[in-house]
């Protein structure tokens, strides 16, 4: 269920984790940049691989004998190399999003779009609340990637949320200084964004294992993760000129996403 | 159960059209070009036509001169990033060269940028790897059709235009019995034609659509699709 209103708790206790000695972000993000290169090239050799696998297995399955063990080995076979299909994807998806292309829209809209889908697949156990300031400024930002991030983080939310957890999602205007853009990862200048801050009751993560999922492909802490969420999430608003950032406490943990807010001249170009 | 019920209950399940069906008016010649010796092979076995000559190239070294030589492809399905070569300059030496070559473009991955250069060579149609054995062989038959290179089988076409009947005859609401009433044919005749299993005379045909109210030329245009 979605609330809307001032959430009952603010977050003023929590620890700001100091990302500046954690990773520089533009190191970070060529370091990414050069990994998805890599990995767009494993994930074609891989694709030339599955196409020659599933290729044979589909003309081996249309001369099996229906009822035959080989016709049920070939079925199975096809649903593996389904994984296959999957995991390339993902990997060319690394590749992709660091690539963006840039339109004035309303963030609003994307946050509100987002929930909505997310609600249909809540656990009963978990409550969802967006409060969302009116008049948040417009922000250049390519939907599907901005889309694919807020999943991506309120995903994570979720999952890591306890019986009778509850999440908020807060959206609003900021000024962030030349201080303080160092205690964000991703490739924020001092001036005005629109912040999204996702607030779960779950445990959050340690400070090494936060460092690890941002900065490293394939580390996850979750069974059935690929661990690529958070480097795909970092790529994708590094090339916004955003960022994010985390802080948590045991029984809080909350992530911020900055996108830097379109000029009036943007917006209206 | 009378007979006559009988024969309306059987159905044979519509499959789409199958390069099985088809015929082709000449000898198709078929080049692959893919660095990836696997996907050349994959690709030659799904393609396995008597009326098929297919030709495949694996090393992209040899590309530009079987394309400037003298033999001349009418589909040439190719692999979009060819190690060594620029994807435009291989679309340019088809214009140049093959001038009668459809392409069918396979992709690692569909790029917009990839996509866009397709489209400014007219390029018929890509597919992504992996692809589907069935979608290789729809996309080849749907560019083959295009260019006039293929016709149904006898056997085929009686089956499409047996198929096409039958549809149009649930859609008038009507049983085989009833229909066949109507246009003045023995119900075992028009039970063969639904069924593919007898040439019907264009006499007998124009009968029968005239009796479900439908002109002749839809259900010719329906073997089309």
């Amino acid at each position: 269920m979605i609330h809307s209103g001032a959430p009952k708790q603010g977050i003023g206790a929590s620890i700001a984790v100091n990302h500046a000695g954690l990773a520089n972000s533009e190191i970070l993000a060529q370091r990414l940049a050069d990994l998805a290169g890599l990995l767009r090239r494993i994930a074609h050799d891989l694709d030339n691989i599955l196409t020659g696998i599933i290729g044979f297995a589909e003309l081996s399955l249309a001369c099996s004998d229906k009822s035959s063990p080989p016709h049920a080995y070939l079925s199975e076979l096809l649903r593996v190399c389904e994984n296959g299909i999957q995991l390339t994807r993902r990997l060319h998806f690394f590749h992709a999003c660091g690539e963006v292309s840039l339109s004035p829209s309303d963030p609003a809209s994307v946050i509100r779009a987002e929930v909505e889908r997310l609600k249909k697949s809540l656990p009963a156990t978990v409550e969802l609340g967006a409060t969302i300031e009116t008049a948040v400024p417009l922000v250049r930002l390519h939907q599907e990637p901005v889309r694919h991030v807020l999943a991506q983080v309120l995903t994570n939310a979720i999952e890591s949320c306890p019986e009778r957890g509850r999440i908020e999602i807060r959206a609003r205007t900021t000024e962030i200084g030349d201080a303080d853009t160092s205690s964000w990862l991703g490739a924020l200048k001092a001036g005005r964004y629109v912040e999204i801050a996702v607030v779960d009751s779950g445990n959050g993560f340690s400070e090494e294992a936060r460092r690890r999922l941002v900065a490293e492909p394939f580390f996850t802490t979750k069974p059935k993760h690929r661990g690529l969420g958070l480097p795909i999430a970092f790529r994708i608003l590094h090339a916004h000129g955003g960022g994010l950032r985390f802080e948590s406490q045991p029984g809080q943990c909350m992530v911020r996403i900055a996108l830097p807010a379109a000029s009036s001249q943007e917006a209206n170009g | 159960m009378t007979e006559r019920e009988h024969l309306d209950e059987v159905e044979q399940p519509i499959r789409a059209l199958q390069l099985d069906d088809m015929k082709c008016t000449t000898k198709v010649r078929i080049l692959i070009v893919d660095d990836d010796a696997a996907t050349c092979q994959v690709i030659m076995a799904a393609l396995e036509h008597e009326d098929f000559q297919i030709r495949s190239i694996v090393d992209p070294a040899n590309l530009e001169q079987v394309l400037k030589s003298n033999e001349s492809f009418h589909v040439v399905i190719l692999d979009y990033i060819l190690p060594g070569l620029v994807p435009e300059h291989v679309l340019a030496w088809l214009q140049a060269h093959q001038p009668e070559a459809s392409v069918i473009v396979i992709t690692g991955y569909p790029s917009v940028e990839g996509a866009l250069n397709c489209l400014r060579a007219r390029t018929f149609d890509y597919l992504t790897k992996p692809f589907q054995i069935a979608h290789l062989r729809q996309t080849v038959l749907r560019c083959l059709q295009s260019k006039g290179l293929v016709r149904l089988t006898e056997e085929a076409l009686c089956v499409a235009l047996g198929n096409a009947l039958r549809e149009r005859r649930k859609n008038a609401e009507l049983t085989l019995a009833q229909l066949a009433d109507k246009a003045g044919v023995s119900l075992g005749y028009l039970s063969q034609i639904e069924h593919g299993r007898n040439a019907a005379s264009i006499e007998k045909l124009y009968r029968i659509t005239a009796a479900l109210g439908v002109p002749l030329s839809d259900l010719f245009e329906s073997l089309e699709h």
